[in-house]
């Protein structure tokens, strides 16, 4: 069948440091995928707008550009965000927030690729607020394998220490990321289903995914990745751009976790983020 | 209520299919069965958003069914079993047939379970091409529909068979 086989990138969440990492982040992408589809949602607390998003991405293939309201997508009405839930319904505003993003999206992606004979191989999935470098390119190998359908269900993770996937950054080939994009209709809560024990962090999705027959390949490769630019690390970033030293930001980084809500906004308005983009940690 | 997404070209079959309300799809354009079905998926997922909001969650959610006919079907099995299978639940999914000697022409779902499934019938299409075995010594009209079933269970779905 005549298709056009591409690779999309879903960029998802509170847009926090994107301002200052756009250019970054959209390059890295750019080359690693080769060309790829952008998938754009944000969530509209002022920090970005629609025009600067469509400004952001003006040149490259971006498919979609949305924002939406914070308060508008939590499915069960519960506002928690504790950890180590054991229940579904528990899971965190975090995570359903952003299990509707990433449906919202998967809509329009399967418009798209139906509309205009394009299958996407790989989808790879990325926050806003991270100082993205180039990863490893998948072996050949992999790719020829998700083309035949084999190892679709697989979710390639950058963290290869870790058994689970974060909610950080990572790849799935074209069926995992459709069931992966669904699990905002998951179906375990509301049907009399005995709760299943889930153990972990609420924003943890590897629960979802072991429950969807969705596992880990073997064989890993590096999808662009990398840490958090906080708002406290922006001046540093800015100064260091060219010679940067990661570590120093995963060193602020610590800081910003220990800092308290009033430190935390005084960061942010120097830096003119809202402080609806972190606030739900706070 | 039952939403019922139908390729158009069976307009004049279904006229009257009791308690439903009927999306007809233009699947005009589609190249394969797999293309057909996600087609009717989205018009399913487009019918159960209410202004950018999903009208799923709720406790009273106005369609407990969701059904997709990309075949020609017997008109009385299908409502037969439409009414049997008032509420499936999130992950049920049912088929008319489901041994692999038969065609199937329907499937019949809670409607989070039918367009999860629907969406994903789209990657079918390199299965069919590159993973079956020998697809071209079976029948080429029998077989993509028993993938269709192997799909169903192969998201965790829970898949029944009317016979």
């Amino acid at each position: 069948m005549a298709y056009t086989r591409k690779n999309c990138v879903f960029i998802r969440g509170a847009a926090r440091t994107w301002n200052y990492l756009k250019h970054n982040s959209i390059a890295v992408l750019q080359e690693y995928y080769n060309n790829p589809d952008f998938y754009v949602l944000m969530t509209n607390n002022g920090t970005v707008s629609l025009e600067s998003l469509q400004q952001d991405f003006n040149g490259v293939n971006a498919v979609c550009i949305k924002l939406i309201s914070h308060n508008e997508i939590v499915p069960f009405g519960i506002e928690t965000n504790s950890t180590g839930c054991l229940k579904w319904q528990d899971f965190s505003t975090n995570y359903w927030r952003m299990a509707w993003y990433d449906y919202v999206l998967e809509l329009e992606k399967r418009k798209y690729e139906i509309e205009n004979n394009i299958r996407y191989s790989f989808t790879q999935f990325v926050r806003p607020d991270l100082l993205l470098r180039a990863g490893t390119p998948p072996e050949v190998d992999d790719m020829v394998q998700d083309l035949h359908g084999i190892v679709s269900d697989n979710v390639y993770n950058i963290d290869t220490d870790s058994f689970r996937a974060n909610d950080i950054v990572y790849v799935a080939g074209s069926r995992a990321s459709t069931i992966h994009n669904f699990r905002y209709f998951d179906s375990y809560y509301t049907d009399g289903i005995p709760n299943q024990m889930v153990i972990g962090d609420p924003d943890k999705i590897a629960e979802y995914l072991f429950r969807n027959h969705i596992t880990f390949p073997k064989k890993t490769f590096g999808a662009p990745g990398g840490p958090f630019l906080r708002p406290s690390s922006v001046e540093y970033y800015q100064i260091m751009q060219g010679n940067l030293d990661v570590s120093q930001l995963y060193k602020l980084q610590e800081e910003w976790q220990n800092m308290n809500v009033e430190q935390r906004q005084y960061h942010c308005d120097k830096v003119s983020i809202s402080h609806l983009d972190y606030s739900y940690r706070l | 209520m039952n939403l019922i997404a139908i390729p158009t070209r069976f307009k004049d079959n279904f006229i009257n299919i009791p308690n439903s309300e009927i999306l007809w799809t233009d699947c005009t354009r589609s190249k394969t069965l797999f293309e057909n079905v996600t087609r009717c998926g989205l018009e399913i997922e487009y019918a159960l958003l209410d202004n950018g909001k999903t009208i799923l969650w709720t406790n009273t959610p106005k369609y407990t069914t969701a059904c997709i006919i990309w075949d020609d079907c017997d008109i009385d099995q299908f409502t037969t079993a439409l009414t049997a299978w008032e509420k499936p639940r999130g992950d049920e999914i049912i088929f008319n047939q489901l041994h692999m000697d038969h065609p199937r022409g329907w499937a019949i779902g809670n409607p989070r379970s039918i367009i999860k499934w629907a969406a994903c019938a789209l990657t079918l299409e390199y299965l069919d091409a590159n993973c079956f075995p020998e697809p071209k010594k079976q029948d080429s009209f029998q077989y993509p529909t028993s993938r269709l079933v192997w799909l169903a269970y192969r998201i965790g779905l829970k898949v029944y068979g009317i016979h």
